[in-house]
């Protein structure tokens, strides 16, 4: 089974608030094939969220609105016909056919993603009871399978527990189950284990492995930990201030890495076992609301020069599909 | 070691539980920190790590005096608090500060930058206000701030520039020693790395002595130079930076380390992956503590708990080098 999944081109999200126009993703393009992981990486405020909830179409609005842009998904109905929908094109209602049966999303904090007045077996049941219509021994039957495909042991009995009577990693566990419930082809996972303890998210990534080889579907892992993306992703997408500046794969990233944000990224983590001054990134992300001219990293940017303060550079290929938006790029890592 | 400035013996810190309305009964004791013994030397950074609830923060807190100890001894400069008079404690209390981990809680919205950076020295007293605004400007530069910052409300910081103005605060009466809670856990990356640099650069400048807190492996040994490994309010390994990662010794340090996603595509995942959950402070497993979740437990382990001695670094049964 391979082929594309996902295809996002030049989508725009904006917010307009009372001081103007937020441009949290502007120009977003990129492809997801069935089975694959790819990673957006980014700090905060540079557009992943918000990437990924325009997917799903959950951007709250106002203030926010989906302004451009296609998102084509590929997807089979029941008959096992394959066809190519525009998300962007679907009214509210059909888009609800989609959330948590084809596409479904596992949120970072699972103290909020999960509601505290309903047993976890009603939350985990939901995609079921909505999507599949089933109810009573079949149903309970449905959610004791997926909670053993999460491996919480004894679900047969944690089932009729409230979230605050399972631990933080448990609860990760218990989102994931709704999120895979109905074996989504498209699985988002906005910072999926970035409020859990180092040995905990071990473990749920181990768990993300397993059900993503068990299942073969693909996954949007949004993150800012590069040692989870090096772990799980085949593809990277590196976002700076709305807009993709780098894709590529994970190993030409990691070794060659093209644009000087991305480049800078990988150098300022610490790592095990090498302890040296880090590099550090001057100055700090910019105001959405009023991006510099040109490429919007040129303020911190130690290879600017006139060209990078007056036009955003265009899109650069690399091989294959792999690009960079860099005046600076000539091949190699940029230097 | 001639040079210690900071050392902690035995500390030992109990919550007690307890349970109903009119006898208010204690009912057991949240062992937070349980014997914990290790010490610092002028100049230089221990680093602790461990799980949420291994009592990392419970050690800050206990020498910043915001809680009372239950047993053990803190000494400073070779002197136990308890033997230290009222001027020798003040001394104490000023030469020791902290910068906590979320700058957002840590700061007060409704004061300026000036007045957080000073307040520490308004409560030590002994300055004039010339004295403060000149020490806040010269503060304000060497945490990299520009001038103007003076006057702004925290609310017109972004993350990485308020744990700037924490680190100014700390630094304003001239402590020894600052103690460091997870300073970086709630940063971006690029901003972590412009706050441990800096971190660096004043332990320089200023001669500092930290304690640094985290949760983040990689963060820990950037910066320390010993590093001490916590479970469920004890110490199990306690090693010099540099070698802990090339000899570790204990199997829980081992599975911590290797938890820790690398950021390199090429490396082999070779995970041994700690299963379970730490186990509930309030009854913690006899014996060794680590035992429930250890892949070489023997029954030795499950009945008579490791000592850990100063010249062992590690309080396991086995050489498991």
């Amino acid at each position: 089974m391979n082929g594309r999944l996902l295809e996002v081109n030049n989508l725009q999200t904006h917010f307009f608030v009372r001081r103007g126009i937020v441009k949290a993703v502007d120009g977003v393009s990129f492809k997801i094939d069935k089975g694959k992981v790819l990673g957006l990486v980014g700090e905060s405020g540079c557009g992943k969220s918000v990437t990924a909830m325009s997917i799903l179409r959950l951007i709250p609005s106002p203030p926010g609105k989906i302004v451009g842009g296609e998102i084509l998904f590929r997807s089979e109905d029941e008959s096992g016909n394959e066809e190519e929908i525009d998300l962007l094109k679907l009214s509210l209602i059909e888009i609800r056919k989609f959330r948590g049966k084809r596409i479904s999303v596992v949120l970072q904090d699972p103290m909020t993603s999960l509601n505290p007045v309903f047993t976890i077996g009603n939350q985990v049941g939901e995609p079921f009871r909505l999507h599949e219509k089933l109810s009573g021994p079949a149903l309970l039957k449905k959610i004791i399978e997926v909670l053993k495909r999460v491996r919480i042991p004894n679900p047969d009995v944690r089932i009729a527990d409230y979230p605050h009577q399972f631990s933080g990693g448990m609860r990760q566990r218990v989102s994931t189950a709704m999120g895979i419930s109905c074996n989504p082809q498209l699985l988002i996972a906005d910072e999926p284990t970035t409020a859990l303890d180092v040995t905990i998210q071990a473990q749920l990534l181990k768990l993300f492995e397993q059900v993503q080889q068990e299942s073969n579907m693909a996954i949007i892992l949004i993150t800012h930990n590069l040692g989870i993306v090096a772990r799980l992703c085949d593809r990277v997408c590196v976002m700076y201030a709305g807009r993709i500046v780098e894709d590529g794969s994970v190993r030409r990233i990691f070794k060659e890495p093209a644009h000087p944000y991305t480049r800078a990224l990988m150098e300022s983590v610490p790592r095990l076992g090498k302890k040296k001054r880090l590099f550090s990134i001057e100055g700090q992300p910019p105001n959405l609301l009023f991006l510099p001219t040109g490429c919007s990293f040129w303020p911190r940017c130690s290879f600017a020069d006139e060209k990078c303060k007056q036009e955003y550079p265009p899109i650069t290929s690399i091989e294959g599909d792999d690009y960079v938006r860099c005046w600076q790029y000539s091949g190699g890592t940029v230097s | 070691m001639s040079d210690v400035v900071l050392a902690v013996n035995k500390l030992t810190k109990y919550f007690p539980v307890r349970a109903g309305l009119v006898f208010d009964r204690t009912k057991g004791y949240v062992k937070a920190v349980d014997g914990v013994t290790f010490e610092i030397n002028d100049g230089q950074t221990f680093g602790l790590v461990g799980e949420s609830g291994c009592g990392k923060t419970t050690i800050a807190k206990l020498l910043l005096l915001l809680e009372p100890l239950t047993d053990g001894s803190i000494l400073f400069k070779g002197k136990t608090l308890a033997e230290m008079n009222n001027e020798e404690m003040r001394e104490y209390k000023f030469s020791i500060q902290a910068v906590f981990q979320d700058p957002y809680s840590s700061l007060n919205p409704r004061m300026r930058a000036c007045d957080i950076i000073s307040e520490p020295m308004t409560t030590a007293g002994g300055f004039t206000k010339v004295d403060k605004e000149d020490r806040v400007k010269e503060l304000l530069e060497v945490v990299g701030l520009l001038p103007e910052s003076a006057s702004m409300y925290p609310h017109e910081f972004s993350g990485g520039q308020r744990q700037r103005v924490a680190v100014a605060r700390a630094l304003s009466v001239n402590p020894k020693i600052i103690i460091l809670d997870e300073p970086v856990s709630a940063l971006d990356v690029s901003f972590q790395a412009q706050i441990l640099n800096l971190l660096g650069d004043i332990q320089e400048r200023f001669g500092l002595t930290y304690l640094i807190i985290s949760h983040d492996l990689a963060v820990v040994e950037n910066i320390s130079d010993t590093i001490g490994v916590m479970y469920l309010g004890k110490l199990v390994e306690s090693a010099p930076a540099a070698s802990l990662y090339s000899e570790v010794q204990h199997p829980y340090t081992r599975a911590l380390l290797s938890a820790v996603p690398i950021p390199d595509p090429d490396v082999e995942v070779t995970q041994e992956v700690l299963g379970g959950e730490v186990p509930s402070p309030l009854n913690p497993p006899k014996g060794c503590r680590c035992h429930p979740r250890c892949s070489l437990k023997q029954v030795i382990c499950a009945e008579q708990e490791p000592e850990f001695r100063a010249g062992h670094r590690v309080a396991c049964h086995f050489d498991t080098n």
